[in-house]
């Protein structure tokens, strides 16, 4: 296996969310960035843009979106996209990311938002419009964008490609990046009822491009009975899975900046700084193996 | 599949094809962040309703009226008339003007920040009063209600009256929505303050606004004094 470039000190961050404003803000912890979400900050001014400029100043930042759907045949809300822009722009974040999904469709005369990130059948079709709407974004920001894989509830039919396979196609075509979120393989690995859930996240990690991945994400979610549907709700640690996971992603694709998401059930803030130490043992321990 | 996701969900969990879980998970999920959106949006509706009619208002809204903007902060605009044609609505008449009230403060939450322009003052004195109207802050609103909805948000919050003291003028008390600095403030109008803010609004001019309040106590300089401390104006511009 083709080895990352280990030879420099982690780049470990956490999802910043509104009830750890306070915490985060009132001194600096010992991260390296954090990521918000963007349409959190689409507002023309008020509060939640000056916490942000405060953050930035703590804080490397990382805008991550979840609502352009950039697999969707119905097109990109160009305000959204001037929002995005407004941002990079004011900010300079040092990663831009969405995820690779549709969210727009056309309802009678109405293109509605579904809210949520819905999967795409891999196949030319979804390439292409992705590739257009990629293209509109990043000429928009004036740099790449990070694309992460997502949850599927559902199996979306009219596959041509494997989702590594895929993702080779869209970067080369693009230019895009790639975010690679762990959890994410795992539960797709459950939903799918795959038995050997981490071997196919290993072989999928194994399998994507390695230099298009620019950032990696961890988190957790609620377990459910086999059979069951599990849900991508980061409402709990990352999973001794993931961690495993991670150490092996690492060796692959070397130092790429790694963020702790958690949205429910919100810890404390120490606990969610603790998780991303955890992030930087792991790292630090794979440094210290190759020197 | 965008479809399914806005329909009220009436199959039977029993006998759910893969499919179909799928679709009860997508829609679960966008059901609660379509209710924190709204938690959000209208907190004293939040505070005023039991959650299940919260909850209930929430998926009304989703299926009546999806996103459109793909930033939830942005949707909700409709939930006052809604709100009007519920039970709890036709209830209680304050809970869609209190909508309506969350509604315009949270926009005002959002809106850009204002930094008044001095330099246009200049306006008052040439071309003069007739000439000149001011560009009110983009984070003002108006609204007007027979309801004390100031008082209930005050004792919702722990302050002021008790709810028995509650009194329904029957007449519309109009109220100023504005934001100084980062905080959404509320305060009841004189009808005169009303008149004339309206006017500004409307694009009139300063000086017809003037003359129409010449028999009130209405007094511009105090006016402009206050306003200006309220963060209220953008600017003053020629007609």
């Amino acid at each position: 296996m083709a080895m990352g470039n280990m030879s420099t000190q982690p780049t470990v961050g956490v999802g910043l969310r509104h009830p750890h404003y306070e915490a985060a803000l009132s001194r600096t912890a010992e991260i390296d960035f954090i990521e918000v979400h963007t349409e959190n900050f689409y507002g023309a001014g008020g509060a939640s843009l000056a916490v942000l400029e405060q953050a930035n100043e703590h804080y490397a930042l990382s805008l991550h979106c979840t609502a352009l759907g950039l697999g969707s045949a119905a097109g990109l809300s160009t305000q959204a996209v001037n929002r995005l822009a407004q941002l990079v722009a004011r900010f300079n974040p040092m990663l831009v990311s969405d995820h690779l999904c549709f969210c727009w469709a056309q309802r009678g005369n109405t293109r509605v938002h579904a809210g949520d990130l819905l999967p795409l059948p891999r196949n030319e079709d979804a390439l292409s419009v992705l590739t257009r709407n990629i293209d509109r974004v990043q000429q928009a920001i004036g740099r790449p964008l990070a694309v992460e894989n997502i949850s599927s509830y559902i199996d979306q039919r009219g596959h041509r490609w494997s989702e590594p396979e895929f993702l080779h196609r869209l970067v080369e075509r693009t230019g895009c990046q790639l975010l690679v979120d762990i959890n994410n393989l795992l539960v797709n690995a459950h939903n799918a009822q795959i038995p050997a859930a981490e071997d196919y996240a290993r072989n999928w990690l194994d399998a994507i491009p390695r230099s298009a991945v620019a950032e990696i994400h961890l988190a957790g979610y609620t377990p459910v009975a086999p059979g069951q549907l599990a849900v991508d709700d980061h409402a709990a640690p990352v999973s001794d899975p993931a961690w495993r996971l991670y150490a092996h992603a690492l060796r692959r694709f070397g130092n790429v900046p790694t963020l702790v998401e958690w949205d429910n059930d919100l810890p404390e803030w120490p606990t969610l700084l603790a998780e991303a130490s955890r992030a930087r043992d792991i790292h630090r321990d794979l440094l210290a193996a190759q020197a | 599949m965008v479809d399914a996701l806005f329909r009220a969900d009436d199959t039977d969990a029993r006998s759910l094809t893969p499919w179909q879980q799928g679709i009860s998970v997508y829609r679960r999920n966008v059901a609660a962040v379509a209710e924190a959106a709204l938690k959000i949006s209208f907190p004293s509706v939040y505070r005023l309703l039991d959650q299940a009619d919260f909850r209930a208002l929430s998926l009304a809204l989703l299926h009546t009226h999806p996103p459109v903007a793909g930033d939830w902060g942005e949707w909700g605009a409709e939930l006052p008339t809604l709100l009007k044609a519920t039970s709890a609505g036709r209830q209680f008449g304050f809970l869609a003007p209190m909508a309506s009230l969350d509604w315009q403060s949270h926009r005002s939450a959002r809106a850009a920040d204002n930094r008044f322009e001095p330099a246009s003052l200049s306006l008052l004195t040439d071309p003069g009063l007739d000439r000149v109207t001011i560009a009110l802050a983009d984070h003002t609103s108006l609204l007007a209600s027979e309801y004390p909805l100031l008082e209930i948000r005050g004792w919702q919050q722990g302050q002021g009256a008790n709810a028995g003291e509650f009194v329904v003028t029957g007449t519309p008390r109009a109220i100023l929505v504005y934001r100084t600095h980062y905080r959404v403030e509320h305060s009841y109008l004189s009808p005169q303050d009303h008149f004339f803010l309206s006017g500004l609004q409307a694009g009139r001019a300063i000086g017809a606004l003037l003359d129409e309040l010449a028999t009130t106590d209405f007094d511009f300089a105090l006016w402009l004094e206050r306003a200006l401390s309220q963060n209220l104006i953008q600017h003053f511009y020629r007609l």
